[in-house]
């Protein structure tokens, strides 16, 4: 068991209503989950939570078997090992396509660090584009050098949010292919949130169905959809 | 255990940094804020009898007045220099900041110099043209004079603002507009004003408290006004109790301007994508580009030319008794106490806007308005406050001070520089957040919480992805606060060390003696200075290419 | 590279100015030390006054003695803030104002001590110091009507006390009532004719103005000219400037006034105020004090202290100059300076009261 999630509720403060409640998880190595959902049920605030952008007002979190987040503990950010996609990617706009790669990579030195970043940007197929600044990229092209970067320090849990809504419907079945090859490449634990049914289909081990804050099932890609 | 892991999470340098910053900002506050809840005195009946009203009734004309024209001015501008391609718009672009460089105690004198009997205009008319006109017509001294001077040097805080905000909207939204043809009239009216409300109620704010806080324009307009009334109390009738509950009334109504601004400003939250295309400007041709640079040249002559111009006139007739090798040393004293004082302010600002803004609860809020109370405390009464926590201070230091040498005096802070240097970070650290706090609005939480996934904890973030996004708003925050110590005048006057002179206070030194053309010289270098700071941290702001 | 630039500027400039802070900080606080030795005499000063002469004698006063003057200029109410606060911790010890109420609301507040000497004693007039010896005169101005040579015929007046008849009625220009020289003015008449008397003259005055009061006494004086209105109550020294101003279309206005002193054939006189001297209760160099202050009174200083600002010299040896000579000699108030102070807070009520802006 590599991730546990365990009784997870969140709310924001003076709302009336929890945005999540009662959510509880596990996830094996490797496994790639898929949380589907409404818009605005819920889904990007789970992946917040296992981030630690928000604290949870109950419940556990382990990855690994250490705890990331209960009563008593709290982890910032950066200490967890996680890496995530944001839905606009979040590319520093100062920094060129290399720079921004290199910017996860720590406790290296240079020479191993440019080795990664050629590996990385080789592994989304943008070998010729270091030297871009991220507002000379397609959509798509950004798209990957988001993955690019936020795999490139390894991380042991990659979250993706709402990875394919920017994209155009043609570009969205190809990159969706691209990715999953990537990530079976690396072999690497994902949970991605979506509210399409067609990126849950392809990529996902397993399937959560999110509503109101509220797992309602849990199940196989192919049964679900 | 719950508070504990509260406590561990939120305890970062940020967070201490912050309270100890607005602890130091505060303390000397407090005897006044005390003061605020003693029970009114028959000076306060005779304070509500005879002037409250007026004070009131010509405060919040010239506030709403000249708020309303600076906004006016300003947005109108920095939309033309932002959309607009026009003869003179890249010179326009930073001239237009320049009339911050001149005090508005100055600007009015100059006014009245220019406008009086013994004025340019008059004596022309009456010399060289033989006409006789009734002086009533040039008297600039009233409430509505003041709304003018106000105007024409402080809308640059709405530009300014205005204009970095919009050159860093996204180019989609106006071609959007443009594409579902609305003209661009109708563009400004429903995709500009509400899109830039936030910085353009940042600019009208500092207008407003400015323009509040003011002593120097009203007093000599003879327009009685809150800070008029503030000082009247203090000094003429000697009661400080009554003082401070005006200044109290005074900072209510600054705290409503502050709250109004927040309601205005509603919830929304414009951030920027990492895909920015900057607005293509628009080629004006014939009329239309007449009608830009035409705005443009009233409001910057009004603002800086016609005032700098009649100074200079001035300076020429007095230079050979007035001006000397000490104005060297004035200027530099100004300088460097002005920089170190901003440094210090922009730091400041930077530390509690972060905190503010990664812990987006209650407590951050309250931290981040806290910034505003030296703003919205007349200078003199700061002053005092300042005096009496230092003086407090030298007492508490005094074992170090034996120890260092036996026989120090016992006001060691309070005889140097430091006492005046604090005092400038409370007054104006207000100028300076607004600026910084602006910049993290638009930079939003998502590149810094992008940074935090990738294994960087707050202050590298800070170093190297907030920082650098964040540089045009430290930038012009620290412009402005720098400007704005230069021209400073109370606190100056009041707080300095033996035998320290700056440009401000020789300034005052001639006006105060009513020998405005002498004070002229003075006036100038303070305005060549300000303008120099313009000028070099436009050019650094302007390189950026982001 | 560009991020560098700007955080080399920012910090080069930080290091500068810290260096610049440590120097400039460690000359100005070792200055103003109490004088335990002899060879560092000082004298701290607390000044109202801003001329440049008050800056060169104390420079000559340093020559002759070997005591060096620190100064702190600024304006009175808050320099006195400023040593209430300070208390017995001062290092100031010398108060100079430009107006006796502020001399004596320093002296209320317990900020000054009694300090005398023969030579101060025979240089400045009894009227002219505190009772207690708390403050002493340094320079005399008057108060008095200007008009406008050409308009007004001297004979027509008379007395402060005339300006309030209907014949004056939107001719009388006067600044506000937030000015200490009115203030001073109306507590002179308080302490001469009572307060009843004393506010109808105020309430008077505000009927006869000729527009709100707003601006300078130089204001005043131009619109005197302008023909706003035929009469401006202001003080001698701002028609010197006037004379003496580098813009010639001034010289041009003050040559057309007139000065006319009031009050000369009743029992009370022209209103006179001074700037003054006091020596700070908490003062850690009174000696050096006393003897700047017998300095500055001396007929020596007493010369160039006046004549630089067209003001009256207290002491009676010396001469007026003759600017100040041709506008006449004059019979001053003759009541003791003190009461102006006294009567300062009963003044700015009544100018509230009677609505005087």
């Amino acid at each position: 068991m590599f991730i546990e999630i365990k009784g997870l509720c969140f709310r924001y403060p003076k709302a009336p209503k929890a945005v999540i409640e009662d959510f509880s998880l596990t996830i094996e190595q490797g496994e790639v989950i898929c949380i589907l959902g409404e818009s605005g049920g819920g889904k990007s605030t789970v992946l917040r939570l296992v981030a630690g952008l928000e604290v949870p007002s109950k419940g556990r979190i382990r990855i690994n078997d250490i705890t990331m987040v209960d009563e008593s503990v709290f982890v910032q950010p950066e200490k967890r090992g996680v890496g995530m996609v944001f839905q606009d990617y979040a590319l520093f706009p100062h920094m060129t396509v290399a720079e921004n790669i290199r910017f996860g990579l720590n406790k290296m030195s240079n020479k191993e660090k440019d080795h990664r970043i050629t590996q990385m940007l080789d592994l989304v197929s943008l070998g010729d584009y270091k030297k871009r600044y991220p507002y000379e990229l397609s959509g798509g092209q950004q798209q990957r050098v988001a993955i690019a970067r936020t795999l490139a320090p390894k991380p042991s849990l990659l979250l993706l949010d709402e990875p394919f809504s920017n994209l155009d419907a043609h570009l969205r079945g190809k990159i969706r292919e691209e990715i999953k090859i990537i990530l079976r490449q690396t072999n690497i634990t994902v949970i991605f949130v979506t509210h399409d049914e067609e990126d849950a289909k392809s990529m996902a081990d397993r399937v959560v169905i999110l509503k109101e804050g509220k797992i309602i099932d849990i199940a196989d890609p192919k049964l679900v959809c | 255990m719950r508070t504990l892991r509260f406590l561990v999470n939120k305890l970062n340098s940020w967070s201490v940094l912050s309270v100890i910053f607005i602890v130091l900002i505060l303390s000397p506050n407090i005897d006044i804020l005390i003061h605020m809840f003693t029970k009114p005195n028959e000076n306060w009946l005779h304070i509500k009898t005879y002037l409250l009203k007026d004070y009131i009734i010509n405060s919040a004309i010239l506030v709403v007045m000249t708020g309303v024209f600076c906004t006016l001015a300003g947005t109108i501008m920095a939309w033309l220099i932002s959309a607009y391609n026009f003869p003179l718009r890249n010179f326009f672009k930073w001239a237009l900041i320049l009339p911050l460089a001149i005090p508005p105690y100055i600007a009015a004198y100059t006014y009245n110099g220019i406008l009086d009997y013994t004025g340019v205009v008059q004596t022309f008319l009456r010399n060289d043209l033989g006409i006789q006109v009734n002086p009533r017509y040039f008297d600039i001294m009233s409430i509505y004079g003041a709304v003018f001077i106000f105007t024409m040097v402080l809308f640059p805080y709405v530009y300014m603002i205005t204009r970095a905000f919009l050159e860093k909207q996204s180019a989609s939204l106006i071609e959007n507009a443009r594409l579902l043809g609305k003209n661009s009239f109708e563009i400004f009216i429903y995709v500009i004003l509400p899109i830039s409300r936030g910085a353009i109620l940042g600019g009208a704010t500092l207008v407003a408290l400015e323009v509040l806080n003011d002593y120097g324009v009203a007093a000599y307009f003879g327009v009685q006004t809150f800070s008029t009334a503030i000082f009247k109390t203090w000094f003429a009738l000697g009661d400080i109790d009554s003082a401070l509950k005006l200044a109290a009334l005074l900072m209510l109504s600054v705290f409503g301007i502050v709250l109004l601004e927040k309601i205005l400003r509603g919830r929304k939250k414009y951030n920027l994508t990492s895909k920015v295309r900057p607005i293509i400007r628009k080629q004006l041709k014939g009329a239309q580009a007449f009608l830009a640079v035409f705005i443009c040249f009233v409001f910057f002559s009004f603002g800086f030319i016609i005032p700098t111009l009649q100074l200079l006139q001035w300076s020429i007739l007095t230079y050979e008794k007035i001006l000397n090798i000490y104005f060297i040393q004035l200027m530099f004293n100004s300088v460097w106490v002005a920089l170190v004082a901003s440094v210090l302010i922009i730091t400041i600002s930077v530390v509690i806007a972060n905190f503010s803004r990664i812990e987006d609860n209650w407590f951050a809020k309250l931290i981040s308005k806290l910034t505003l109370v030296g703003y919205s405390i007349p200078g003199a009464v700061i002053a005092i406050g300042v005096i009496l926590f230092i003086t407090q201070m030298d007492h508490q230091l005094q074992w170090l001070y034996k120890m260092i040498d036996p026989n120090s005096i016992t006001l060691v802070l309070g005889t140097s520089i430091v006492m005046l240097l604090f005092a400038y970070v409370i007054r104006f650290l207000a100028v300076g957040y607004q600026s910084v706090e602006s910049g993290f609005d638009k930079v939003g939480k998502k590149f810094f919480e992008a940074s935090r996934m990738l294994g960087k904890n707050v202050t590298q973030t800070f170093i190297q992805v907030d920082y650098p996004m964040l540089k045009p708003a430290i930038i012009s925050g620290f412009a402005l606060t720098f400007v704005d110590i230069m021209k400073e005048l109370p606190l100056t006057l009041i707080l300095r060390p033996y035998n320290f002179d700056t440009l401000a206070t020789k300034t005052y030194e001639y006006a105060n003696n009513e020998m405005v053309h002498e004070a002229s010289i003075a006036s100038l270098i303070i305005i060549l200075v300000s303008l120099c700071a313009i000028y070099l941290l436009y050019k650094l702001g302007d390189k950026e290419k982001i | 590279m560009k991020k560098r630039s700007v955080a080399a500027i920012l910090v080069s400039g930080l290091i500068v100015s810290a260096v610049l802070t440590g120097c400039t900080g460690s000359k100005t606080t070792a200055n103003p030390q109490p004088s335990a030795s002899s060879q560092n005499q000082v004298v701290n000063v607390f000044s109202e006054r801003h001329y440049e002469t008050d800056k060169q004698l104390f420079e000559v006063f340093t020559k002759e003695t070997g005591i060096k003057v620190n100064v702190i200029e600024g304006k009175a109410d808050e320099l006195i803030e400023r040593l209430a606060t300070e208390g017995k911790d001062t290092q100031a010890d010398l108060f100079i104002t430009a107006d006796v109420g502020r001399l004596h609301r320093a002296k209320e507040k317990g900020l000054l001590q009694s300090a005398s000497s023969d030579m101060l004693v025979k240089n400045v007039p009894e009227n002219l110091r505190d009772k207690d010896n708390q403050w002493y005169g340094l320079t005399v101005r008057a108060r008095v009507l200007v008009y406008d040579k050409d308009k007004v015929n001297p004979a027509q007046l008379s007395t402060y006390e005339d300006l309030i008849e209907p014949k004056w009625k939107g001719k009388i220009l006067v600044r506000s009532s937030s000015n200490i020289y009115n203030q001073s003015l109306l507590a002179s008449f308080i302490a001469i004719n009572g307060e009843e008397q004393a506010k109808a003259w105020a309430k008077g005055i505000v009927a006869n103005m000729a527009r709100e009061p707003k601006g300078s006494d130089r204001d005043q004086a131009k619109a005197v000219v302008a023909g706003e209105g035929d009469l401006a109550i202001m003080n001698t020294y701002y028609l010197g400037q006037m004379l003496n101003s580098a813009d010639p279309e001034e010289v041009k206005v003050a040559q057309k006034l007139g000065v006319f002193f009031p009050n000369q054939n009743t029992a009370n006189g022209t209103h006179i105020n001074v700037s003054g001297a006091g020596v700070t209760k908490a003062s850690k160099n009174k000696e050096n004090a006393i003897k700047l202050v017998e300095f500055l009174t001396s007929v020596k200083a007493q010369n160039d202290y006046a004549k630089a600002n067209f003001e009256y010299p207290v002491n009676k040896d010396v001469e007026p100059s003759d600017l100040i000579k041709s506008w006449g000699e004059f019979k001053p108030q003759n009541i003791n300076l003190t009461l102006l102070g006294e009567y300062n807070k009963k003044a700015v009520e009544i100018f509230d009261q009677v609505g005087w802006k």
